[in-house]
């Protein structure tokens, strides 16, 4: 790892996430929904941007032909914009157009499983069905979770996700999808750091509120090219997100309504456990060092 | 019997006439021939690379699975081109996990690229050897290349079958395709790629 990679990597996103939601929150209570989308795009793009640069419309007409991973460059300031967008509508967007949104996003960022010559049609739609299907839970998980709890916690458990989404993907043969989905984890944990001195100081902000595109795109969409072009399994990759998918379950339990650090620490605790999982198949199925050989 | 003569007499002149009009004179033999083609024999060819480690090492990898055609005449070099694609899963390094990565994301990214292909667009004669330009296309990226081409010679194979042998070298800039993985740390952007290629004529 260069010093670069470092610093797009790790500190720039990190304190990104720290600074700018720091500056979302001076709005004061209900203010700073748009922080969530833009700061864990930006921490992310940052990154994509350092490794594989900006997909550039020349290279985008030959379509068949561009990188999947280079889409995201186009889709997550696409995904921020969508998220800020839908959270400053006043009224606000009815589920129908929200889910035609919706579906217009997942099937751009699902589009290479169509390109895939190694599956059979019949494969193609249970391919597109199942990540699909697996792409609008993560959404609304992350949405859920977004609306009803708070920065720390929200932004926590994306940091965690993304986190252990990072070392599987590196354990399991993509040091470059690894770095991307790391960049997106330490904006996360920066907005997190934030959003914990808020709350100690009993300030609540709805700093996350719009992060549920970026949150799909990101780490749905990394985690798809670890699954499709490198070794990660399916069952870790699904393991990956499966605490943002269940957390709004989590948060009907007796648990779940104790609104303390402590309580909120627990449910983070709980939800690590299939985190842990996905550690523990990369683990046995990769070896720990896979770039010593 | 003295119109059949005349008959005959009339279609052998006929056929003299027309037979030295579709006998090709020599001058008209070297413009119309098309160069000899061939056929890459995968068996005796090898396309080998080398790379930079840390900065004081060459590592050394292969690919065994490429295939491909050339039209070569020496004296029609306008018309002469050769092209070649190169299976991505087949990269060969002698140590399993290295070419797992290798074919991953990081590299070359052989799911979704299973093919690096080269096309030229021109071959010129540069003192004893050859210069070949052309396309080389990986990961989804068509970029220009330089090969130095070393013509070995031609002999009789089986069956009297003709083969030629030549070998190119080139040098590439990886990054310049998106494979940037390693480049300003443990690995060299350069590398160095030899491929020895037997054709069989037919």
């Amino acid at each position: 790892m260069t010093l670069p990679d470092l610093l797009f990597g790790a500190v720039l996103p990190l304190l990104l996430g720290f600074g700018l939601s720091a500056f979302a929150a001076r709005g004061g209570a209900g203010r700073g929904a748009w922080a969530g989308a833009v700061v864990l795009a930006l921490g992310y793009l940052g990154m994509h941007v350092h490794l594989l640069g900006f997909l550039e419309p020349g290279e985008a007409a030959n379509w068949t032909a561009v990188r999947t991973s280079a889409w995201l460059s186009w889709l997550v300031p696409l995904g921020a914009v969508l998220g800020v967008v839908v959270k400053s509508q006043r009224p606000a967007l009815a589920f129908g157009q929200r889910f035609v949104l919706l579906l217009a996003l997942l099937f751009t960022q699902t589009h290479p499983l169509v390109l895939n010559d190694g599956w059979t049609p019949i494969g193609k739609f249970v391919g597109l069905a199942g990540y699909g299907l697996a792409l609008v839970l993560l959404w609304n998980g992350a949405e859920r979770t977004a609306r009803n709890e708070g920065a720390a916690y929200s932004f926590g458990l994306v940091a965690l996700s993304g986190t252990v989404a990072a070392v599987v993907a590196g354990t399991s043969g993509s040091a470059l999808l690894a770095q991307l989905l790391g960049a997106f984890a330490a904006a996360a944990g920066g907005a997190a750091l934030l959003g914990l001195l808020l709350e100690l100081r009993g300030q609540r902000p709805p700093l996350a509120a719009s992060m549920a595109p970026v949150v799909t795109l990101v780490l749905g969409g990394v985690l798809m090219g670890a699954v499709l072009y490198s070794r990660t399994g399916r069952d870790a990759a699904f393991l990956c997100v499966l605490p943002l998918i269940v957390s709004p379950v989590l948060a009907r339990t007796a648990l779940g309504q104790r609104r303390s650090i402590g309580a909120q620490a627990l449910r983070l605790g709980v939800l690590s456990v299939p985190l842990a999982a996905a550690l523990l198949l990369a683990w046995m199925r990769y070896s720990p060092d896979p770039y010593g050989y | 019997m003295k119109a059949s003569l005349i008959v005959a007499a009339a279609l052998c002149a006929g056929a003299s006439v027309l037979g030295v009009a579709l006998i090709p004179t020599p001058a008209a033999e070297a413009t119309t021939t098309a160069p000899a083609q061939y056929k890459i024999d995968p068996v005796h060819s090898s396309l080998v690379f080398k790379v930079r480690h840390m900065g004081i090492t060459d590592v050394y990898g292969r690919f065994n699975e490429f295939s491909g055609g050339l039209s070569f005449d020496a004296d029609n070099l306008a018309e002469s081109k050769i092209a070649f694609a190169v299976e991505a899963d087949s990269i060969d390094t002698a140590n399993g996990k290295r070419d797992e990565h290798l074919r991953g994301p990081d590299f070359f990214n052989a799911v979704q690229f299973p093919r690096v292909t080269f096309a030229s667009s021109s071959i010129e004669k540069d003192g004893d050897d050859y210069k070949v330009k052309g396309e080389l296309e990986m990961l989804g990226k068509k970029l220009p290349v330089t090969a130095e081409v070393e013509m070995n010679g031609t002999a009789d194979g089986r069956g009297g079958a003709k083969l030629i042998g030549f070998e190119a070298e080139f040098e590439l800039q990886r990054s310049l395709w998106g494979m940037t993985y390693g480049v300003g740390g443990p690995l060299g952007d350069e590398i160095s790629v030899t491929v020895s290629i037997q054709a069989v004529q037919g």
